[in-house]
Protein backbone atom coordinates (compact mmCIF):
# COMPACT_ATOMS: atom_id res chain seq x y z
CA UNK A 1 0.00 0.00 0.00
CA UNK A 2 0.88 3.67 -0.84
CA UNK A 3 1.85 4.99 1.90
CA UNK A 4 -0.60 8.59 3.05
CA UNK A 5 -0.32 11.15 5.47
CA UNK A 6 -2.81 13.41 6.79
CA UNK A 7 -2.50 16.72 5.27
CA UNK A 8 -2.55 18.15 8.50
CA UNK A 9 0.40 17.06 9.16
CA UNK A 10 2.42 19.06 6.37
CA UNK A 11 1.03 22.01 7.94
CA UNK A 12 -0.06 25.35 6.11
CA UNK A 13 -3.15 23.72 4.43
CA UNK A 14 -3.30 20.99 2.50
CA UNK A 15 -0.75 19.35 -0.68
CA UNK A 16 -0.65 16.99 -2.61
CA UNK A 17 2.52 15.23 -2.92
CA UNK A 18 3.83 12.70 -5.28
CA UNK A 19 7.55 11.51 -5.24
CA UNK A 20 9.47 9.41 -7.61
CA UNK A 21 6.05 7.83 -8.81
CA UNK A 22 6.50 4.97 -11.59
CA UNK A 23 3.89 2.73 -13.02
CA UNK A 24 4.24 -0.50 -14.56
CA UNK A 25 1.51 -2.50 -15.65
CA UNK A 26 0.93 -6.12 -15.17
CA UNK A 27 1.81 -6.40 -19.00
CA UNK A 28 4.77 -4.95 -19.13
CA UNK A 29 3.63 -1.71 -20.13
CA UNK A 30 5.39 1.36 -18.98
CA UNK A 31 2.97 4.13 -17.99
CA UNK A 32 4.89 6.42 -15.80
CA UNK A 33 8.38 6.88 -14.85
CA UNK A 34 9.81 8.93 -12.12
CA UNK A 35 7.08 11.70 -11.49
CA UNK A 36 7.55 13.78 -8.79
CA UNK A 37 4.30 16.75 -8.11
CA UNK A 38 3.94 19.29 -5.25
CA UNK A 39 0.66 21.20 -5.60
CA UNK A 40 0.20 23.60 -2.69
CA UNK A 41 -3.32 24.77 -1.62
CA UNK A 42 -5.13 27.03 -4.08
CA UNK A 43 -2.63 25.79 -6.88
CA UNK A 44 -3.32 24.74 -10.10
CA UNK A 45 -0.98 22.40 -11.68
CA UNK A 46 -1.97 21.43 -15.04
CA UNK A 47 -0.61 18.07 -16.99
CA UNK A 48 -0.11 18.31 -20.71
CA UNK A 49 1.41 15.71 -22.72
CA UNK A 50 0.84 13.67 -26.30
CA UNK A 51 -2.64 11.15 -25.47
CA UNK A 52 -1.35 7.99 -23.73
CA UNK A 53 1.39 9.55 -21.90
CA UNK A 54 0.34 8.05 -18.46
CA UNK A 55 -1.65 11.79 -17.41
CA UNK A 56 -4.62 9.94 -16.22
CA UNK A 57 -2.64 7.10 -14.61
CA UNK A 58 -0.88 9.92 -12.50
CA UNK A 59 -4.29 11.22 -10.98
CA UNK A 60 -5.23 7.85 -10.82
CA UNK A 61 -2.91 7.38 -8.42
CA UNK A 62 -3.00 10.45 -6.80
CA UNK A 63 -6.18 9.99 -5.60
CA UNK A 64 -5.46 6.70 -4.54
CA UNK A 65 -7.18 4.68 -6.74
CA UNK A 66 -4.07 2.49 -8.19
CA UNK A 67 -0.88 2.27 -6.45
CA UNK A 68 2.32 3.23 -8.25
CA UNK A 69 5.07 0.45 -9.00
CA UNK A 70 7.96 2.66 -7.08
CA UNK A 71 7.54 6.16 -5.87
CA UNK A 72 5.31 7.73 -2.78
CA UNK A 73 2.38 9.22 -2.28
CA UNK A 74 3.05 11.68 0.05
CA UNK A 75 0.23 14.00 1.72
CA UNK A 76 -2.74 12.92 -0.23
CA UNK A 77 -5.75 14.90 1.14
CA UNK A 78 -8.17 12.47 2.75
CA UNK A 79 -11.31 13.39 0.65
CA UNK A 80 -10.31 13.88 -3.21
CA UNK A 81 -12.83 15.35 -5.37
CA UNK A 82 -11.74 13.66 -8.94
CA UNK A 83 -13.78 14.47 -11.85
CA UNK A 84 -13.91 11.54 -14.95
CA UNK A 85 -13.48 12.51 -18.44
CA UNK A 86 -17.12 10.99 -19.08
CA UNK A 87 -19.66 12.29 -16.53
CA UNK A 88 -20.13 8.65 -14.85
CA UNK A 89 -23.93 9.70 -13.75
CA UNK A 90 -26.34 7.45 -12.47
CA UNK A 91 -28.80 7.58 -15.35
CA UNK A 92 -31.97 6.47 -12.60
CA UNK A 93 -30.99 9.59 -10.40
CA UNK A 94 -32.53 12.91 -11.51
CA UNK A 95 -29.88 15.94 -11.76
CA UNK A 96 -30.34 16.93 -8.11
CA UNK A 97 -29.81 13.65 -7.13
CA UNK A 98 -26.85 13.03 -8.68
CA UNK A 99 -25.31 16.07 -7.82
CA UNK A 100 -25.82 14.70 -3.90
CA UNK A 101 -25.07 11.58 -4.21
CA UNK A 102 -21.59 12.14 -2.68
CA UNK A 103 -22.78 13.77 -0.08
CA UNK A 104 -25.21 10.91 0.38
CA UNK A 105 -22.14 8.37 0.64
CA UNK A 106 -20.68 10.78 3.16
CA UNK A 107 -24.01 11.13 5.09
CA UNK A 108 -24.28 14.69 4.97
CA UNK A 109 -28.02 15.67 6.41
CA UNK A 110 -30.69 15.91 3.94
CA UNK A 111 -31.28 19.85 4.25
CA UNK A 112 -27.44 20.67 3.94
CA UNK A 113 -27.32 18.61 0.79
CA UNK A 114 -30.37 19.68 -0.92
CA UNK A 115 -28.78 23.82 -0.14
CA UNK A 116 -25.06 22.46 -1.45
CA UNK A 117 -26.50 20.88 -4.48
CA UNK A 118 -28.87 24.29 -5.43
CA UNK A 119 -25.82 26.38 -5.14
CA UNK A 120 -23.31 24.17 -6.74
CA UNK A 121 -26.33 23.51 -9.58
CA UNK A 122 -26.80 27.08 -10.01
CA UNK A 123 -22.86 27.23 -10.53
CA UNK A 124 -22.75 25.23 -13.68
CA UNK A 125 -25.82 26.86 -14.60
CA UNK A 126 -28.11 24.02 -14.59
CA UNK A 127 -30.49 24.70 -11.57
CA UNK A 128 -33.38 24.91 -14.20
CA UNK A 129 -32.86 20.92 -15.09
CA UNK A 130 -32.27 19.67 -11.44
CA UNK A 131 -35.67 17.49 -11.76
CA UNK A 132 -34.24 15.98 -15.36
CA UNK A 133 -32.62 12.44 -16.08
CA UNK A 134 -29.34 12.85 -17.07
CA UNK A 135 -30.65 10.90 -20.00
CA UNK A 136 -32.38 13.65 -21.33
CA UNK A 137 -29.37 16.06 -21.25
CA UNK A 138 -26.84 16.59 -23.96
CA UNK A 139 -23.09 15.55 -23.56
CA UNK A 140 -21.39 18.98 -22.18
CA UNK A 141 -25.01 19.43 -19.65
CA UNK A 142 -23.67 15.95 -18.14
CA UNK A 143 -20.12 16.88 -17.83
CA UNK A 144 -21.11 19.92 -16.14
CA UNK A 145 -23.83 17.85 -13.76
CA UNK A 146 -20.78 15.57 -12.63
CA UNK A 147 -18.50 18.63 -12.09
CA UNK A 148 -21.40 20.09 -10.19
CA UNK A 149 -21.55 16.82 -8.24
CA UNK A 150 -17.59 16.97 -6.94
CA UNK A 151 -18.07 21.22 -6.07
CA UNK A 152 -21.03 20.29 -4.01
CA UNK A 153 -18.82 17.67 -2.25
CA UNK A 154 -16.45 20.73 -0.80
CA UNK A 155 -13.39 18.21 -1.57
CA UNK A 156 -9.84 18.65 -0.15
CA UNK A 157 -8.30 18.93 -3.06
CA UNK A 158 -9.35 18.30 -6.99
CA UNK A 159 -8.03 16.26 -9.48
CA UNK A 160 -9.56 16.76 -13.30
CA UNK A 161 -9.06 14.53 -15.56
CA UNK A 162 -10.00 16.68 -19.06
CA UNK A 163 -13.55 17.41 -17.66
CA UNK A 164 -13.45 20.57 -20.12
CA UNK A 165 -12.38 17.89 -23.11
CA UNK A 166 -16.23 17.32 -24.64
CA UNK A 167 -17.25 21.31 -23.87
CA UNK A 168 -18.19 23.82 -26.10
CA UNK A 169 -15.39 26.83 -25.97
CA UNK A 170 -17.94 28.92 -24.26
CA UNK A 171 -18.80 26.95 -21.38
CA UNK A 172 -15.15 25.69 -21.27
CA UNK A 173 -14.35 28.94 -20.50
CA UNK A 174 -17.22 29.72 -18.01
CA UNK A 175 -16.33 26.67 -16.26
CA UNK A 176 -12.34 27.68 -16.16
CA UNK A 177 -13.43 30.96 -14.41
CA UNK A 178 -15.32 29.33 -12.00
CA UNK A 179 -12.72 26.57 -10.84
CA UNK A 180 -10.84 30.00 -10.81
CA UNK A 181 -12.91 31.42 -8.02
CA UNK A 182 -13.17 28.10 -6.32
CA UNK A 183 -9.69 27.78 -5.76
CA UNK A 184 -9.38 31.29 -4.72
CA UNK A 185 -12.28 30.98 -2.41
CA UNK A 186 -11.29 28.01 -0.59
CA UNK A 187 -7.19 27.10 -1.13
CA UNK A 188 -7.05 23.43 -2.30
CA UNK A 189 -4.84 21.74 -4.49
CA UNK A 190 -5.98 21.05 -8.01
CA UNK A 191 -4.33 18.51 -10.92
CA UNK A 192 -5.81 19.40 -14.26
CA UNK A 193 -5.00 16.88 -16.89
CA UNK A 194 -5.72 18.52 -20.60
CA UNK A 195 -5.06 18.44 -24.19
CA UNK A 196 -5.53 22.50 -24.27
CA UNK A 197 -2.12 24.13 -23.75
CA UNK A 198 -3.79 27.39 -24.04
CA UNK A 199 -6.06 25.92 -20.92
CA UNK A 200 -3.44 24.97 -19.02
CA UNK A 201 -1.71 28.08 -19.68
CA UNK A 202 -4.59 30.38 -18.35
CA UNK A 203 -5.77 28.42 -15.63
CA UNK A 204 -2.57 27.13 -13.88
CA UNK A 205 -0.15 28.31 -11.59
CA UNK A 206 2.49 25.64 -12.79
CA UNK A 207 2.49 23.46 -16.48
CA UNK A 208 3.94 20.33 -16.21
CA UNK A 209 4.83 19.23 -20.06
CA UNK A 210 4.78 15.25 -20.28
CA UNK A 211 6.84 13.11 -22.70
CA UNK A 212 5.35 9.85 -24.62
CA UNK A 213 5.13 6.83 -23.00
CA UNK A 214 6.62 6.25 -20.61
CA UNK A 215 5.24 9.84 -19.14
CA UNK A 216 7.91 11.46 -18.22
CA UNK A 217 8.25 15.15 -16.84
CA UNK A 218 10.06 17.01 -20.05
CA UNK A 219 9.33 20.55 -18.47
CA UNK A 220 8.02 22.61 -15.85
CA UNK A 221 6.84 25.53 -16.58
CA UNK A 222 5.62 28.40 -13.89
CA UNK A 223 2.85 30.34 -15.70
CA UNK A 224 4.33 34.17 -14.55
CA UNK A 225 0.95 36.00 -14.71
CA UNK A 226 -0.80 36.90 -11.69
CA UNK A 227 -4.07 35.73 -10.68
CA UNK A 228 -7.46 36.41 -11.02
CA UNK A 229 -6.57 36.36 -14.60
CA UNK A 230 -8.96 38.58 -16.96
CA UNK A 231 -10.10 36.47 -20.13
CA UNK A 232 -8.48 39.75 -22.02
CA UNK A 233 -5.42 37.83 -21.16
CA UNK A 234 -5.77 35.55 -23.32
CA UNK A 235 -5.58 37.98 -26.59
CA UNK A 236 -2.08 39.49 -24.95
CA UNK A 237 1.13 38.83 -27.11
CA UNK A 238 2.62 37.82 -23.86
CA UNK A 239 0.47 35.04 -23.05
CA UNK A 240 0.44 34.09 -27.20
CA UNK A 241 4.19 33.98 -25.92
CA UNK A 242 3.86 31.09 -23.42
CA UNK A 243 1.12 29.20 -25.02
CA UNK A 244 4.11 29.07 -28.07
CA UNK A 245 6.83 27.99 -25.57
CA UNK A 246 4.69 25.08 -24.27
CA UNK A 247 3.54 23.90 -27.35
CA UNK A 248 7.63 23.85 -27.91
CA UNK A 249 7.75 22.04 -25.52
CA UNK A 250 5.28 19.53 -25.86
CA UNK A 251 6.44 19.16 -29.39
CA UNK A 252 10.20 18.29 -28.28
CA UNK A 253 9.21 16.00 -25.36
CA UNK A 254 7.50 14.11 -27.99
CA UNK A 255 10.02 13.96 -30.49
CA UNK A 256 12.73 12.57 -27.67
CA UNK A 257 11.66 9.51 -27.49
CA UNK A 258 10.07 8.94 -30.97
CA UNK B 1 -38.53 4.75 -37.41
CA UNK B 2 -41.60 3.22 -34.81
CA UNK B 3 -44.00 5.50 -34.52
CA UNK B 4 -45.17 6.76 -31.31
CA UNK B 5 -48.19 5.28 -30.06
CA UNK B 6 -51.25 6.16 -29.14
CA UNK B 7 -51.79 9.02 -31.35
CA UNK B 8 -55.09 10.15 -32.78
CA UNK B 9 -54.91 7.05 -35.99
CA UNK B 10 -57.88 9.34 -37.54
CA UNK B 11 -55.79 11.92 -38.18
CA UNK B 12 -52.55 10.03 -38.74
CA UNK B 13 -52.85 7.84 -41.35
CA UNK B 14 -49.00 6.84 -41.37
CA UNK B 15 -49.65 5.71 -38.03
CA UNK B 16 -52.81 3.96 -39.02
CA UNK B 17 -50.80 2.14 -41.60
CA UNK B 18 -48.15 1.06 -39.29
CA UNK B 19 -50.37 -0.12 -36.93
CA UNK B 20 -52.08 -2.22 -39.77
CA UNK B 21 -48.98 -3.48 -40.64
CA UNK B 22 -48.06 -4.72 -37.65
CA UNK B 23 -51.63 -6.53 -36.48
CA UNK B 24 -52.65 -7.75 -39.61
CA UNK B 25 -49.82 -10.53 -40.76
CA UNK B 26 -49.97 -12.22 -37.30
CA UNK B 27 -54.16 -12.31 -37.64
CA UNK B 28 -53.72 -13.47 -41.01
CA UNK B 29 -52.23 -16.43 -39.92
CA UNK B 30 -54.55 -16.81 -36.96
CA UNK B 31 -57.05 -16.84 -39.86
CA UNK B 32 -55.36 -19.31 -41.49
CA UNK B 33 -54.33 -21.41 -38.41
CA UNK B 34 -58.17 -21.50 -37.76
CA UNK B 35 -59.46 -22.33 -41.35
CA UNK B 36 -57.30 -25.20 -41.04
CA UNK B 37 -58.12 -26.66 -38.23
CA UNK B 38 -61.65 -26.80 -39.05
CA UNK B 39 -60.77 -28.27 -42.56
CA UNK B 40 -58.98 -31.51 -40.33
CA UNK B 41 -62.08 -31.53 -38.17
CA UNK B 42 -64.71 -31.14 -40.26
CA UNK B 43 -63.03 -32.87 -43.47
CA UNK B 44 -60.33 -35.00 -42.91
CA UNK B 45 -61.65 -36.84 -39.63
CA UNK B 46 -64.45 -39.02 -39.56
CA UNK B 47 -67.52 -37.89 -37.19
CA UNK B 48 -66.10 -40.87 -34.74
CA UNK B 49 -62.84 -39.77 -34.59
CA UNK B 50 -63.58 -36.08 -34.32
CA UNK B 51 -62.45 -36.29 -30.65
CA UNK B 52 -58.97 -36.30 -31.78
CA UNK B 53 -59.45 -32.44 -33.00
CA UNK B 54 -63.04 -31.02 -32.52
CA UNK B 55 -63.68 -27.82 -34.37
CA UNK B 56 -62.91 -24.42 -32.49
CA UNK B 57 -67.04 -23.80 -31.96
CA UNK B 58 -67.71 -26.93 -30.52
CA UNK B 59 -64.47 -26.16 -27.57
CA UNK B 60 -65.65 -22.40 -27.07
CA UNK B 61 -69.58 -24.00 -26.63
CA UNK B 62 -68.42 -27.09 -24.80
CA UNK B 63 -65.68 -24.96 -22.28
CA UNK B 64 -66.71 -21.70 -21.99
CA UNK B 65 -70.08 -21.29 -22.78
CA UNK B 66 -71.35 -24.02 -20.24
CA UNK B 67 -71.65 -22.39 -17.17
CA UNK B 68 -70.73 -25.19 -14.95
CA UNK B 69 -67.47 -26.13 -17.38
CA UNK B 70 -66.63 -22.87 -17.34
CA UNK B 71 -66.93 -22.54 -13.52
CA UNK B 72 -64.37 -25.52 -13.54
CA UNK B 73 -62.16 -24.26 -16.04
CA UNK B 74 -61.88 -21.09 -14.24
CA UNK B 75 -61.44 -22.11 -10.74
CA UNK B 76 -58.32 -24.55 -12.41
CA UNK B 77 -57.31 -21.20 -14.02
CA UNK B 78 -57.30 -19.72 -10.54
CA UNK B 79 -55.19 -22.40 -8.86
CA UNK B 80 -52.85 -22.86 -11.54
CA UNK B 81 -51.96 -19.11 -11.51
CA UNK B 82 -51.91 -19.37 -7.58
CA UNK B 83 -49.25 -21.76 -7.91
CA UNK B 84 -47.62 -19.98 -10.42
CA UNK B 85 -47.62 -16.74 -9.03
CA UNK B 86 -46.31 -18.29 -5.84
CA UNK B 87 -43.52 -20.43 -7.34
CA UNK B 88 -42.41 -17.42 -9.12
CA UNK B 89 -42.41 -15.12 -5.89
CA UNK B 90 -40.40 -17.34 -4.15
CA UNK B 91 -37.80 -18.01 -7.21
CA UNK B 92 -37.15 -14.12 -7.26
CA UNK B 93 -36.54 -14.27 -3.41
CA UNK B 94 -34.04 -17.22 -3.81
CA UNK B 95 -32.79 -16.13 -6.82
CA UNK B 96 -31.98 -12.28 -6.06
CA UNK B 97 -30.82 -13.47 -2.55
CA UNK B 98 -28.62 -15.82 -4.30
CA UNK B 99 -27.29 -13.82 -7.34
CA UNK B 100 -26.40 -11.13 -4.43
CA UNK B 101 -24.25 -13.36 -2.37
CA UNK B 102 -22.83 -14.16 -5.45
CA UNK B 103 -21.63 -10.87 -6.69
CA UNK B 104 -20.37 -10.18 -3.14
CA UNK B 105 -17.01 -12.70 -3.12
CA UNK B 106 -15.62 -14.52 -6.55
CA UNK B 107 -15.54 -17.19 -4.14
CA UNK B 108 -19.12 -17.57 -3.52
CA UNK B 109 -20.01 -17.36 -6.66
CA UNK B 110 -17.35 -20.31 -7.95
CA UNK B 111 -19.24 -22.30 -5.33
CA UNK B 112 -22.30 -22.08 -6.15
CA UNK B 113 -22.37 -20.92 -9.60
CA UNK B 114 -22.31 -24.64 -10.76
CA UNK B 115 -24.71 -25.93 -8.91
CA UNK B 116 -26.95 -23.49 -10.35
CA UNK B 117 -25.97 -24.52 -13.78
CA UNK B 118 -26.70 -27.88 -12.45
CA UNK B 119 -30.70 -27.24 -11.27
CA UNK B 120 -31.04 -25.75 -14.66
CA UNK B 121 -29.82 -29.20 -16.70
CA UNK B 122 -31.43 -31.43 -14.78
CA UNK B 123 -34.45 -32.59 -16.16
CA UNK B 124 -37.41 -31.37 -13.61
CA UNK B 125 -39.28 -34.17 -14.30
CA UNK B 126 -37.12 -36.73 -13.42
CA UNK B 127 -37.24 -35.04 -9.40
CA UNK B 128 -41.03 -35.36 -9.93
CA UNK B 129 -41.49 -38.29 -8.00
CA UNK B 130 -38.95 -37.67 -5.71
CA UNK B 131 -39.91 -34.52 -4.65
CA UNK B 132 -43.56 -36.32 -4.65
CA UNK B 133 -41.51 -38.41 -1.54
CA UNK B 134 -40.18 -35.68 0.38
CA UNK B 135 -42.75 -32.74 0.06
CA UNK B 136 -46.37 -34.84 -0.72
CA UNK B 137 -48.35 -34.96 -3.52
CA UNK B 138 -50.22 -31.51 -3.34
CA UNK B 139 -49.43 -27.82 -3.59
CA UNK B 140 -45.94 -27.76 -1.19
CA UNK B 141 -44.81 -30.32 -4.41
CA UNK B 142 -46.49 -28.27 -6.76
CA UNK B 143 -44.61 -24.84 -5.81
CA UNK B 144 -41.18 -26.29 -5.95
CA UNK B 145 -41.70 -27.79 -8.87
CA UNK B 146 -42.01 -23.92 -10.33
CA UNK B 147 -38.96 -22.59 -8.38
CA UNK B 148 -37.04 -25.09 -9.89
CA UNK B 149 -38.08 -24.31 -13.54
CA UNK B 150 -38.13 -20.59 -12.49
CA UNK B 151 -35.01 -19.85 -10.57
CA UNK B 152 -31.96 -19.92 -12.61
CA UNK B 153 -32.72 -17.17 -14.74
CA UNK B 154 -33.55 -14.74 -12.14
CA UNK B 155 -30.01 -15.67 -11.05
CA UNK B 156 -28.40 -15.29 -13.87
CA UNK B 157 -29.62 -12.35 -14.82
CA UNK B 158 -29.70 -10.35 -11.55
CA UNK B 159 -25.47 -12.13 -11.48
CA UNK B 160 -25.18 -9.74 -14.87
CA UNK B 161 -26.94 -6.73 -13.78
CA UNK B 162 -25.23 -6.78 -10.58
CA UNK B 163 -21.88 -6.97 -12.52
CA UNK B 164 -23.38 -4.03 -15.33
CA UNK B 165 -22.47 -0.98 -13.38
CA UNK B 166 -20.11 1.03 -14.91
CA UNK B 167 -16.73 0.88 -13.94
CA UNK B 168 -16.19 4.50 -13.28
CA UNK B 169 -19.00 4.75 -11.17
CA UNK B 170 -18.02 2.36 -8.90
CA UNK B 171 -14.64 4.41 -8.35
CA UNK B 172 -16.97 7.40 -7.73
CA UNK B 173 -18.09 5.26 -5.57
CA UNK B 174 -14.88 4.29 -3.74
CA UNK B 175 -13.59 7.77 -3.76
CA UNK B 176 -16.44 8.76 -1.97
CA UNK B 177 -15.61 5.61 0.77
CA UNK B 178 -18.60 3.95 0.26
CA UNK B 179 -18.56 0.54 2.18
CA UNK B 180 -20.63 -2.73 0.36
CA UNK B 181 -24.13 -1.90 1.44
CA UNK B 182 -24.10 1.04 0.12
CA UNK B 183 -22.27 0.25 -3.22
CA UNK B 184 -24.86 -2.30 -3.65
CA UNK B 185 -28.24 -0.29 -2.28
CA UNK B 186 -27.26 2.76 -4.42
CA UNK B 187 -25.05 1.64 -7.08
CA UNK B 188 -25.87 -2.62 -8.39
CA UNK B 189 -28.75 -3.26 -7.33
CA UNK B 190 -30.59 -0.05 -8.94
CA UNK B 191 -28.21 -1.09 -12.09
CA UNK B 192 -29.32 -4.28 -12.07
CA UNK B 193 -33.06 -3.58 -12.39
CA UNK B 194 -33.28 -3.92 -16.14
CA UNK B 195 -31.57 -7.26 -16.28
CA UNK B 196 -33.64 -8.71 -13.09
CA UNK B 197 -37.02 -7.76 -15.11
CA UNK B 198 -35.71 -9.94 -18.55
CA UNK B 199 -34.82 -12.57 -16.16
CA UNK B 200 -38.07 -12.56 -14.48
CA UNK B 201 -40.29 -12.58 -17.81
CA UNK B 202 -38.50 -15.54 -18.86
CA UNK B 203 -39.17 -17.28 -15.23
CA UNK B 204 -42.65 -15.87 -14.91
CA UNK B 205 -43.60 -18.68 -18.43
CA UNK B 206 -41.29 -21.34 -17.05
CA UNK B 207 -43.04 -20.95 -13.79
CA UNK B 208 -46.62 -21.34 -15.83
CA UNK B 209 -45.31 -24.53 -17.33
CA UNK B 210 -44.06 -25.78 -13.75
CA UNK B 211 -47.42 -24.86 -12.32
CA UNK B 212 -49.17 -27.43 -15.17
CA UNK B 213 -46.24 -30.12 -15.37
CA UNK B 214 -46.46 -29.96 -11.30
CA UNK B 215 -50.61 -30.11 -11.27
CA UNK B 216 -50.40 -32.65 -13.93
CA UNK B 217 -48.26 -34.91 -11.16
CA UNK B 218 -49.39 -34.06 -7.70
CA UNK B 219 -53.06 -34.12 -7.67
CA UNK B 220 -53.71 -34.11 -4.30
CA UNK B 221 -55.84 -31.04 -3.37
CA UNK B 222 -57.94 -28.76 -5.45
CA UNK B 223 -57.27 -29.21 -9.17
CA UNK B 224 -55.34 -27.02 -11.43
CA UNK B 225 -55.23 -27.08 -15.22
CA UNK B 226 -52.87 -29.72 -15.33
CA UNK B 227 -55.03 -31.91 -13.52
CA UNK B 228 -58.33 -31.30 -15.57
CA UNK B 229 -56.35 -31.71 -18.83
CA UNK B 230 -55.43 -35.08 -17.28
CA UNK B 231 -58.72 -36.09 -16.47
CA UNK B 232 -60.59 -34.82 -19.67
CA UNK B 233 -57.81 -36.51 -21.94
CA UNK B 234 -58.91 -40.20 -19.77
CA UNK B 235 -62.84 -39.23 -20.55
CA UNK B 236 -61.92 -38.65 -24.03
CA UNK B 237 -63.65 -35.09 -23.22
CA UNK B 238 -61.71 -33.20 -25.85
CA UNK B 239 -63.41 -30.09 -26.16
CA UNK B 240 -62.99 -29.34 -22.92
CA UNK B 241 -59.54 -30.18 -22.63
CA UNK B 242 -59.02 -27.64 -25.51
CA UNK B 243 -60.23 -25.44 -23.42
CA UNK B 244 -58.08 -26.27 -20.37
CA UNK B 245 -55.14 -26.25 -22.75
CA UNK B 246 -56.00 -22.55 -23.98
CA UNK B 247 -56.50 -21.37 -21.13
CA UNK B 248 -53.10 -22.63 -19.75
CA UNK B 249 -51.75 -21.19 -22.87
CA UNK B 250 -53.16 -17.64 -22.11
CA UNK B 251 -52.17 -17.87 -18.97
CA UNK B 252 -48.32 -18.12 -20.33
CA UNK B 253 -49.26 -15.20 -23.09
CA UNK B 254 -50.71 -12.23 -20.30
CA UNK B 255 -47.81 -13.88 -18.00
CA UNK B 256 -45.41 -12.64 -20.46
CA UNK B 257 -47.17 -9.74 -21.90
CA UNK B 258 -47.82 -8.42 -18.34
CA UNK B 259 -43.64 -8.58 -17.45
CA UNK B 260 -42.43 -7.61 -21.09
CA UNK B 261 -44.97 -4.03 -20.26
CA UNK B 262 -43.19 -3.85 -16.93
CA UNK B 263 -39.83 -3.79 -17.93
CA UNK B 264 -41.03 -1.08 -20.75
CA UNK B 265 -42.03 0.69 -17.61
CA UNK B 266 -39.24 0.19 -15.48
CA UNK B 267 -36.35 1.09 -18.16
CA UNK B 268 -38.17 4.52 -18.78
CA UNK B 269 -38.14 5.26 -14.83
CA UNK B 270 -34.71 3.82 -14.84
CA UNK B 271 -33.56 6.21 -17.23
CA UNK B 272 -32.22 3.91 -19.76
CA UNK B 273 -34.72 4.52 -22.23
CA UNK B 274 -34.38 8.25 -22.74
CA UNK B 275 -30.95 8.28 -23.74
CA UNK B 276 -31.61 9.39 -27.02
CA UNK B 277 -28.66 11.40 -28.88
Amino acid sequence: MTERTPAAESGGGPRLELAGVSKVYDDGTAALAEVTLGVGGGELVSVVGPSGCGKSTLLRIAAGLEAPTSGTVRHAPERIGYVFQDPALLPWRTVRANVELLMELRGTPRAERRERAGRALELVGLAEFARHRPGALSGGMRMRVSLARTLADDPDALLLDEPFGALDEITRAGLGDELAALLAARPRPAVLVTHSVAEAAFLSSTVLVMSARPGRVVARVEIPFPFPRERSLRATPEFAEVVADLTGRLYRGMAEVA
Amino acid sequence: MPLRRGGDTARHPAAARSRVRAWLPPLVVLGLAVAAWYGVSDRLLSPERRFLLPPPDAVVRVGFLDGANRAELLAALGRTAEVAGLGLVLATAVGVGLAVLMSQARWVERSLYPYAVVLQTVPVLALVPLLGFWFGFGMASRVLVCVLVAVFPVIANTLFGLRSADGTLEEVFRLARAGRLRLLLKLRLPAAVPAMLTGLRISAGLSVVGAVVGDYFYQQGQPGLGILINVYRARLESERMFAAVLLASLLGLAVFWFFGLLAHWAARRHGTDGRRR
